[in-house]
């Protein structure tokens, strides 16, 4: 789908053709729906969160202009629904994910999904070489899902330290795996992967 | 037609249903938008202007000084406004984070002309004395700054900001920001302190309030 294509079918939305803009929402929904089942997002969550993201695209038609990107205009409609997903339903501490990260998250997850698979055995190996008490924390507060004071009541140990950790963690991370983008990513695809089979 | 391999039966009729609600609709300008806020924002402080300047004013408006910080936050402001109306279409980073950025730096420098007078001119009207208690300053602040703060949320809430936190920090400030311009015609004080703390601190307290606001009250 080229970009001019997707150009095309949004100004004629924007003209109230219904044609156009059925074909558009099914692109949306075409680059959204393996997006959410690969992050194994219950199918019931999908329908929620498609259905949400269809809402959101044609509130925000007015917005687009024929200057603006077509895909980045998309993709922030996209990565803004399903971020928003995340923050309400596995109650994450929002500090912790912040936009920025969030749009850094999904832009690689959206556009570069095919290396989805490579980067969490990535991540697996980096994590692996922290130290046993980075490891449990990260994988207690983001694949988990849990509090800091959560956590430092499992772990007995001070809030402070666990930030001081999981930062320390996250950074030895970033430096293993060389980018911070594809750190986010794999920590977000990891997550997300646990989650789900542990709730299954 | 377009393909619908991964589309299931179930999400074609919502997306039909959504196409029959479709209507035309009218792209939203940038400059329009900014000019009718910018004009809604004066407006308080225009009335406020005429109810009860600064005692000094008519010698003021003689004194280049005068001039000095209304040029700064007025090329702020436009910034700014621009910045945090850009904000609200979806995937427009780039235009938004150049205006806020130059925004940021332009009212910072101003701030530092009033720790660093410079020049004779600066020097002899702008002093850093003790700090008096200028509350009401504050006070006054927060209050010009509540239309343009309330007409901003307006305007914000009817394009679609991806960036909350981001687009409620700066509707504040700049809200503030306007607020601190026209508290210029109303406070004859030359203490760098007393402009710093009592016409400034707004800004940043209310901006911080805003990343927290805006994550809530932006959602769409």
């Amino acid at each position: 789908m080229t970009t001019e294509k997707l150009d095309s079918l949004l100004l004629k939305s924007q003209q109230g053709d219904q044609l156009a803009f059925e074909n558009f929402l099914i692109i949306v929904a075409d680059l959204t729906l393996p997006f959410l089942r690969k992050k194994q997002i219950p199918e019931f969550d999908q329908h929620d969160i498609l259905q949400n993201t269809l809402m959101a695209v044609h509130r925000s038609l007015p917005t687009y202009h024929p200057t603006h990107s077509v895909k980045a205009w998309l993709f922030a409609i996209i990565r803004y629904k399903v971020m928003d997903y995340f923050r309400q339903k596995y109650r994450i501490n929002a500090e912790e994910l912040t936009e920025e990260l969030d749009l850094s998250l999904l832009s690689h997850s959206l556009e570069d999904d095919y290396i989805a698979s490579e980067r969490t055995e990535l991540l697996e190996t980096a994590l692996s070489k922290l130290t046993h008490t980075q490891q449990t924390i990260i994988r207690l507060m983001k694949l988990e899902g849990l509090s800091i004071k959560e956590v430092s009541q499992i772990l007995k140990i001070s809030e402070s330290n666990v930030k001081i950790q999981a930062f320390r963690g996250y950074k030895k991370l970033a430096k293993l795996l060389g980018s911070r983008a594809a750190f986010f990513v794999c920590i977000f695809l990891l997550g997300l992967s646990d989650l789900t089979n542990k709730g299954a | 037609m377009q393909t619908r391999n991964q589309v299931p039966e179930s999400f074609l009729t919502i997306i039909q249903g959504i196409a029959k609600t479709l209507k035309p609709v009218k792209p939203i300008r940038l400059l329009p938008l900014f000019l009718k806020w910018g004009a809604i924002s004066v407006i308080p402080i225009i009335m406020t202007v005429f109810d009860h300047h600064r005692p000094d004013l008519s010698a003021q408006l003689h004194e280049t000084t005068f001039y000095v910080p209304i040029l700064f936050l007025g090329l702020g402001l436009v910034l700014g406004m621009f910045g945090v109306l850009a904000s609200g279409f979806p995937g427009e980073r780039r235009l938004t984070s150049q205006t806020l950025t130059l925004s940021s730096v332009v009212i910072g420098m101003l701030l530092l002309l009033y720790f660093l007078p410079l020049g004779k001119d600066l020097a002899q009207t702008h002093h850093i004395v003790a700090l008096d208690d200028g509350r009401a300053c504050s006070y006054k602040v927060l209050e010009l700054s509540l239309i343009p703060l309330l007409s901003g949320i307006f305007f914000l809430k009817k394009l679609c900001p991806t960036r909350r936190r981001q687009s409620g920090l700066f509707l504040f400030a700049m809200s503030t920001v306007i607020g601190s311009l026209g508290l210029h015609f109303l406070c004859p004080s030359a203490n760098s302190a007393h402009i710093l703390v009592w016409h400034f601190f707004p800004v940043f307290g209310t901006s911080l309030l805003g990343a927290w606001v805006g994550l809530r009250l932006l959602k769409w």
